[in-house]
């Protein structure tokens, strides 16, 4: 088909390139992942008459979803408040608030929920200040995975049949959908869920944690565990290492979540030789430079990227995750029913 | 070196050594007291939905080649008539084709148009389009218009409200039906297919196509035909049968939620059993169709079990054929 030329930034940029990492290794390169869903949800609530020019969105996140928000509503005409944390990166926060977003950011944890719950308290004090706004509440929406079509589109379109997909799981909106997606056409395929350790997700004790992106310390609606085969927890160090080793193989300047994901499909690929494997990279990295590609930091930091994990240990219960890499054979099981197998201690 | 000169009715020949002739172009529009016309029939879809261009919807369709049946046209014309006189009476679609062809080409008179076809109506296979296709070329014909297959789309529509995409033959392409034009060619050709086709219906009334009224699709679904048409790209460069499978088992799932087919579940419970590579559906009929790729092993065998589970299912036989590929019969 003929190309033409976009009349959107948004447009231009909501889907990945598809590399070819390995003889059965492919990687769905984003430069902003999160441009889907946030212009599915945005448009959705247009159709329905929920937002028009000069609506003020409201929303919390530390992370790339506040940066796609943003641009779609300084495209849009929109007004956009996003309540942070701490966490949230200067490179992130410079680029939203040169867009014309309101990027607030709180002080203090809360007791049940951390800086999460903390964020959400402060959206909340938000929303009824503005009773006109519209949240489009990524961990919840049901178009959050509902995004994700043009994904599976290209996908399918480059390589036609895959057998497994791997990705980092947040909100589980691009798990979650694009699974759904894929197996509406392959049934078969198998999703590889990655999450760190420290995060409430996939049935660990709420903890701080170094790697961002993925992970949560609270339960999005949009997680549905039973679509995932496999369950990974990596660390930060592993994660970060990946992600250098994905820069220095290949070129390809990714974020943190990207190399997680990247390291699982890698192993994954290597265990089975014959089937297609597809690994999301969810965003560029730029707003890593000053962290994860910084030996500096690394080094200030307590990390080392010399040397690469090659295979994770194998689980039977959450619980017994330990860093830098474990895998639990999640086989379609809801959450409980993966926390009612007896824990064995190693 | 000269150049000929060319006046717009004649036509220039180069001969070996450059010496030039240029001979009279017969005068096309009375050349001919016959027009004549055919088309053949198809055998449902391959994938049928809706799909977004440029921010509009439109419903479209692929058609799956069936060349087996045909309907042939003839037309002459008779400058004492203003309307069409059609043979049978009741094709009144191809009576409309045949009259808007002839203004199209700028006549004022009408003339008399005889069809035959051995394509059965109502159950899916678009007997009504390979009339009104093959009426649309045999009136063109007739009037010395050489029409391209996007014309003859275009007017199909316009005779008959909506059209399969009958008129491009064994070429895949993505014909929206009801606005009369290819929102996609898909280039190459179709994957080597063999297809087992059945009545999922057959004593039943058959479908009138106007008749009810087109699917509203969710967003959700007309996601998902973005997501096949993707794919449909795919499996003609790879000449991939399976993947062309998956395309129309997808398409007939979505498809049956708006209009079911008889026993649909078991159909494709008898795709995995009998190792198909998919089923395809009419949209507008009860036609349905196990795919094969014919280079699967023991083809005969598995042709044989899909006979008797449709016999089951329907109490009906099944018919075979081909598409794409080299198919028997011609020479290498
Ligand atoms: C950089 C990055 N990677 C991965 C994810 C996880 O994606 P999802 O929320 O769809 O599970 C996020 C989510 O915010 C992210 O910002």
């Amino acid at each position: 088909m003929i190309r033409q030329a976009y009349t959107t930034v948004s447009d231009a940029f909501e889907l990945p390139r598809i590399l070819r990492l390995g003889e059965n290794l492919y990687a769905a390169s984003f430069f902003l992942m999160k441009l889907l869903p946030a212009k599915f949800i945005l448009d959705r609530a247009r159709d329905h008459s929920l937002i028009g020019p000069g609506s003020t969105i409201i929303e919390t996140t530390s992370g790339t979803f506040g940066l796609a928000l943003a641009i779609l509503c300084a495209e849009a005409g929109y007004k956009l408040i996003v309540v942070s944390d701490p966490a949230v990166d200067t490179p992130l926060k410079t680029r939203m608030e040169d867009l014309g977003t309101r990027v607030e950011i709180v002080r203090e944890p809360a007791a049940v929920g951390g800086f999460q719950g903390a964020r959400l308290e402060r959206m909340k004090q938000l929303q009824s200040e503005n009773p006109d706004h519209f949240w489009p509440s990524q961990y919840d929406n049901p178009h959050n995975p509902d995004a994700y079509a043009p994904l599976v589109e290209i996908v399918v379109e480059c390589i036609g049949r895959f057998d497994f997909l791997v990705g980092t799981v947040g909100s589980g909106g691009s798990m979650c959908g694009t699974s759904n997606y894929a197996r509406t056409i392959f049934p078969e395929i198998k999703a590889v869920g990655v999450d760190t350790f420290g995060s409430v997700l996939f049935g660990q004790p709420d903890q701080k944690r170094l790697l961002r992106g993925l992970g949560n310390s609270l339960m999005p609606k949009n997680l549905d565990h039973t679509i995932f085969d496999e369950v990974h927890w990596v660390s930060a160090q592993a994660a970060f290492t990946a992600t250098r080793l994905l820069h220095r193989s290949y070129a390809l300047f990714a974020g943190a979540t990207s190399g997680a994901a990247f390291m699982v499909a890698r192993w994954i690929a290597a265990q089975n030789p014959d089937k297609a494997v597809v690994c999301l990279l969810p965003d560029e990295g730029y707003r890593y430079i000053e962290t994860v590609y910084s030996d500096e930091w690394l080094d200030q930091n307590g990390f080392s990227t010399r040397h690469m994990i090659e295979s994770p240990t194998n689980v039977e219960h959450p619980f017994a995750a330990r860093p830098e890499w474990a895998r639990l054979d999640w086989n379609r099981r809801t959450l409980s029913e993966v926390l009612a197998v007896q824990e064995v201690t190693m | 070196m000269t150049s000929p000169i060319a006046t717009p009715n004649t036509t220039a020949v180069g001969l070996a050594d450059s010496t030039w002739l240029t001979i009279k172009k017969p005068d096309l529009r009375d050349w001919k007291a016959v027009g004549h016309g055919v088309c053949s029939a198809h055998h449902g879809e391959i994938l049928q939905g809706m799909f977004e261009v440029n921010g509009k919807l439109h419903r479209a369709l692929i058609s799956v080649p069936f060349g087996h049946l045909i309907s042939e046209a003839r037309f002459e014309c008779d400058e004492n008539l203003k309307t069409v006189v059609v043979e049978p009476r009741n094709c009144v679609k191809a009576q409309a084709a045949a009259e808007l062809t002839l203004r199209k080409c700028g006549r004022k008179h009408g003339g008399y148009l005889t069809l035959s076809s051995n394509v059965p109506a109502r159950i899916g296979l678009g007997s009504s389009t390979a009339d009104v296709v093959a009426t649309i070329e045999a009136t063109a014909d007739r009037c010395g218009v050489d029409l391209s297959t996007e014309e003859v789309a275009e007017f199909a529509v316009a005779a008959e409200i909506a059209s399969d995409g009958s008129m491009f033959g064994n070429r895949a392409v993505l014909f929206a039906q009801r606005d009369g034009f290819v929102l996609e060619y898909f280039g190459g050709q179709y994957p080597h297919l063999y297809i087992v086709g059945f009545n999922t219906d057959p004593n039943g009334w058959g479908v009138d196509t106007l008749a009810f009224p087109p699917a509203t699709y969710t967003v959700k679904e007309i996601k998902s035909f973005q997501m096949l048409r993707a794919l449909m790209r795919r499996a003609i460069e790879d000449r991939s049968a399976a993947l062309l499978g998956r395309v129309a088992s997808c398409s007939a799932r979505i498809n049956n939620d708006h209009l079911k087919k008889k026993h649909f579940e078991e159909l494709e419970r008898l795709v995995e059993a009998v190792g198909a590579v998919g089923i395809q559906v009419a949209h507008s009929g009860p036609i349905a169709g196990i795919i094969f790729d014919p280079a699967t092993a023991e083809l005969g065998e598995r042709v044989f079990e899909t006979n008797a589970r449709v016999a089951e299912l329907y109490g009906t036989q099944t018919w075979c054929f081909e598409v794409g590929g080299r198919r028997r019969g011609l020479s290498k």
